[in-house]
């Protein structure tokens, strides 16, 4: 089975940097996501009923 | 013998090689506990596949008469025939005069597959003499071991329609990922994003086995038949991630599918044994016992509902390879965190997931015959799993290591390890392990953020593979 040492390298490469940049896209998703929920107005806490 | 054909008359020694090997398997799964849920039904798979005339593997082809004529050769049942094997001759007859046509095996790469019918004229077989028209089929032939893309075979057995219609159609591994979805709590990741860093760190792993593989494959080439997608589908089983091995494996170097399978399963059993003195060796007793905050910070609900929107959008822009795992991975966490499909929810997260598992368990131990299991490959894979699943978690804990440096606050680098994804075995792990050196310490929040992304990690990873070289 023949395979070139480059394709390979670059097969790697391409695919080990590649996972880290798209979960470093997630990582700054889940910041801004974040940044926007804790803007956001917060729903004020619902009373519970007392039965009598 | 007595008109019929018995099973123990084909035996031979590799079959009762691999019907001990399923029984160990079962043992291990029911006495030892060793993931009993895939051990048993993989175990069972293979004892039944390596029972002779069984036919739960089997595939057919039928060949039919070509033109109208006269029968003058056929081979007979049982004939053994290869690629390029006769199967029979017609007699043309015609205002040219007579031609013989024959009419040959023409599946490439096919080897041992056996004559199992021929068309029945009245109450006999068909035999030299007897007229046939065009189209009539005269012999089917049937093998258990089809060559990987031998697509014109039709499976036959129970099993083997399993294999065509779930792992080759790609259903099962993406129902799965949809199970595991609706069982996966992506809070701690929303909570420490950093830990998707650890989970890719944790690929590393992969990488590393794709290439021993491939150096294996180029030091012994009559041997070891690697090339790039045969060390694809190796290296992606240092991901630690079944449904995603048998997915890529699927795809790039089906022959390997058993082998991988049983190897990413096994070793996912035996993290606890192999995780741990990796990480002693790499990190200080001083580094083991760090204690973190046991409380990472509260997730809101909006939170969980957009990360797997937003999540599946980014990962399948980039790798639309993975779409079947990472949308239905996704779709099974919206199912989870929206309040209104909680009933959906659970289906997946029991008796759907349980009823796809135990197809796929039953399906991968099919794939163990002995033909295609006793191979100087199939022990290279498992020597290759192994170094996969240890470089795994020597890239956490090293990222672990690094991001232990740079944290404002103390960080356990033995987290790193969770990377490996196999959840929530090496999450355990990690807990266990920092318990004993600290009883104050409880990491498992923490490292449940890694073995998540590493499931997310390794999907990209055999997303990329996909996209390079299928």
């Amino acid at each position: 089975m023949s395979f070139s040492w480059g394709e390979a390298l670059r097969v790697a490469l391409v695919g080990f940097s590649g996972v880290f940049v798209i979960l470093t896209i997630l990582w700054l998703s889940l910041k801004i996501t974040a940044a926007v929920v804790r803007r956001l107005p917060q729903k004020p806490p619902v009373e519970k009923k007392r039965s009598a | 013998m007595f008109g019929m054909e018995f099973g123990f008359q084909f035996l031979y020694w590799g079959h009762i090689v691999m019907i001990v090997l399923g029984i160990l398997f079962i043992y291990l799964g029911a006495a030892k506990d060793y993931e009993p849920l895939l051990l048993v039904p993989i175990g069972l798979g293979m004892m039944l596949v390596n029972l002779p005339l069984g036919g739960l593997m089997d595939y057919q082809l039928e060949y039919r008469a070509p033109v109208e004529g006269i029968v003058r050769q056929v081979a007979a049942p049982g004939t053994v025939v290869g690629e390029g094997g006769l199967l029979f001759t017609i007699e043309r007859t015609g205002t040219a005069g007579p031609e013989t046509v024959e009419i040959r095996v023409d599946v490439t790469g096919l080897e041992g597959a056996k004559v199992s019918a021929l068309r029945t004229v009245g109450t006999r077989s068909i035999q030299s003499g007897d007229v046939v028209l065009a189209g009539d089929r005269i012999a089917t032939i049937r093998t258990t071991r089809p060559p990987p893309l031998a697509e014109e075979m039709v499976p036959v057995g129970l099993i083997s329609r399993f294999f065509s219609y779930g792992l080759v159609w790609e259903i099962i591994p993406s129902l799965i990922f949809l199970g595991l979805g609706a069982l996966t709590d992506f809070g701690p990741v929303i909570a420490n994003p950093k830990s998707l860093l650890l989970g890719g760190a944790a690929q590393f792993g992969v990488f590393f086995a794709f290439f021993a593989a491939l150096g294996l494959g180029a030091l012994w080439p009559d041997i070891f038949h690697f090339g790039l997608r045969e060390a694809a589908s190796i290296g992606i089983i240092g991901g630690a991630d079944g449904p995603t091995t048998i997915y890529l494996t699927q795809a790039l170097a089906p022959w390997l599918l058993g082998t991988n399978a049983v190897a990413a399963y096994s070793y996912m059993a035996m993290v606890p044994l192999i995780q741990p003195p990796i990480i002693r060796l790499m990190c200080s007793k001083k580094e083991i016992a760090t204690y973190m905050k046991p409380q990472l910070r509260e997730v809101s609900k909006l939170e969980k509902i957009v990360f797997p929107v937003a999540g599946s959008i980014i990962i399948i822009l980039f790798v639309p390879q993975v779409a079947p795992l990472i949308g239905m991975f996704m779709f099974g966490n919206l199912l989870r965190e929206v309040g209104g499909t909680q009933r959906l929810a659970r289906t997946a997260q029991e008796s759907f997931i349980d009823i796809v598992t135990l197809i796929l368990g039953i399906t991968v131990g099919a794939f163990m015959s002995a033909e295609s299991f006793l191979r100087p490959e199939a022990l290279a894979v498992f020597f290759l799993g192994l170094i996969a699943f240890a470089t795994a978690t020597v890239g956490g804990v090293l990222m672990g290591k690094l991001m232990a440096k740079f944290s404002k606050e103390p960080f356990n680098p033995i987290i790193g390890a969770a990377g490996v994804s196999a959840v929530p075995m090496s999450a355990r792990v990690v807990q266990r392990m920092g318990q004993k050196a600290n009883p104050r310490s409880f990491l498992l929040m923490h490292a449940m953020g890694p073995n998540v992304a590493g499931v997310i990690g390794t999907a990209i990873a055999a997303g990329f593979f996909l996209g390079m070289l299928r």
